[in-house]
């Protein structure tokens, strides 16, 4: 019964599909209106609405740090091929076929929230269980700079004790990647 | 004898009515509907829940298309088994990256993936004291050598010890007799 409440939401949330800026920057800021050196600056975004498709942060969970491209291609060189390391894809199974980053796995994010019943396997499986301490690090995308799974899932990941130093977020996501031309495909 | 026939009359009488008003019993005709109506509920059941999927349907692709990727109603969607088994599949594709669910030493599992980074920490080592030797290099021994150290370290292969030995058997009696500042003769690999 959620679902089709929050669809209405969602219609009624819904700007009208005009070159209007009104999707809202962050979901406490719609627009920024300032001066600068006297010239009145305005700063608005036009797109999918915010929330949820808000401009995420660059630190998604405290002590979590960002990271680039070239990083990441340093990360597979590194870590994921010495099975150290695992590029996770946060998005939800649909959008995952449609393309993906090389060498990524999907874990997608609302597995990891604490109402998944079968969490505690999964977490296990990343080397998180009591007593243990992870030895893998991950570095976890979405779609892109808008969205807001990726996020969600390293702040699940946080609170589940995931230790911070080893999530990384990699904000750009596959939006940013493929509009840098880089190779998509194939992950598992 | 008519005393008999009364008596049976009205053992039979008082016996029918106990079974007709008996307490939580059914009248034969309530009953029978009960029965057959109990099945019915579950297809019309079925039928309201069926009406769910379309606009759940209709949320996904409302936020596909406002924003690509964006399936953050997915969590409230998935149903228990759904959920169970994506979950299983992440682990299972997880285990996969990090090579354990493949036998341990094969290609792709953690053992394979340690041996190569062990073997690849030592390889750049031998290199620069010489992995290509020729007939006719020494090498001098110091203190704290052995026969295989000095195979691992100038062939980067352990499996040089024998033929180094046999290089060298006129010195050594022994291929744990080595002395700091003897000086080996290097066989060609």
């Amino acid at each position: 019964m959620r679902v089709p409440l929050f669809s209405c939401v969602m219609a009624l949330s819904l700007p009208p599909l005009a070159a209007a800026e009104t999707a809202g920057l962050t979901p406490t800021l719609e627009r920024l209106e300032t001066q600068v050196a006297g010239q009145p600056v305005t700063v608005a975004r036009s797109g999918p609405a915010c929330p949820p498709a808000c401009l995420q942060p660059m630190e998604a969970a405290p002590g979590v740090s960002a990271i680039g491209e070239a990083e990441l291609v340093a990360f597979l060189a590194g870590p994921v091929s010495e099975m150290r390391g695992v590029l996770v894809d946060a998005r939800a199974p649909g959008p995952f076929a449609t393309g993906m980053l090389p060498g990524a796995i999907s874990v997608p994010g609302f597995t990891l929230h604490s109402d998944n019943p079968y969490r505690a396997e999964l977490l296990a499986a990343l080397g998180l269980a009591p007593g243990r301490s992870p030895d893998l690090t991950l570095v976890v995308f979405g779609q892109g700079p808008l969205d807001p799974v990726p996020v969600m899932a390293l702040r699940a990941l946080f609170e589940a004790g995931y230790p911070a130093e080893r999530m990384q977020y990699y904000r750009g996501g596959l939006d940013v990647w493929t509009a840098l031309g880089l190779t998509t495909g194939p992950g598992s | 004898m008519v005393r008999i026939v009364l008596y049976t009359l009205g053992f039979v009488v008082i016996t029918g009515l106990l079974i007709a008003l008996q307490p939580g019993a059914m009248p034969p005709d309530r009953a029978l509907t009960a029965e057959t109506a109990r099945p019915l509920p579950a297809p019309e059941r079925d039928i309201v829940r069926s009406a769910d999927p379309a606009p759940v349907a209709d949320a996904v692709t409302r936020t596909e298309t406002t924003f690509p990727g964006l399936a953050i109603a997915e969590p409230q969607t998935a149903p228990g088994d759904g959920l169970r088994d994506i979950t299983w599949a992440a682990i299972a594709r997880i285990n996969l990256a990090t090579g354990r669910s493949v036998a341990p030493g094969q290609p792709g599992s953690l053992l394979h993936a340690a041996v190569q980074r062990a073997l690849q920490g030592t390889e750049p080592a031998a290199k620069p004291s010489g992995a290509s030797a020729h007939a006719g290099d020494i090498y001098t021994v110091v203190s704290g050598d052995s026969l295989v150290g000095i195979a691992q370290a100038i062939y980067g292969d352990a499996n040089m010890t024998g033929p180094l030995y046999a290089a060298n058997a006129d010195q050594l009696t022994d291929p744990r007799a080595l002395k700091a500042g003897q000086v080996l003769r290097l066989p060609a690999r």
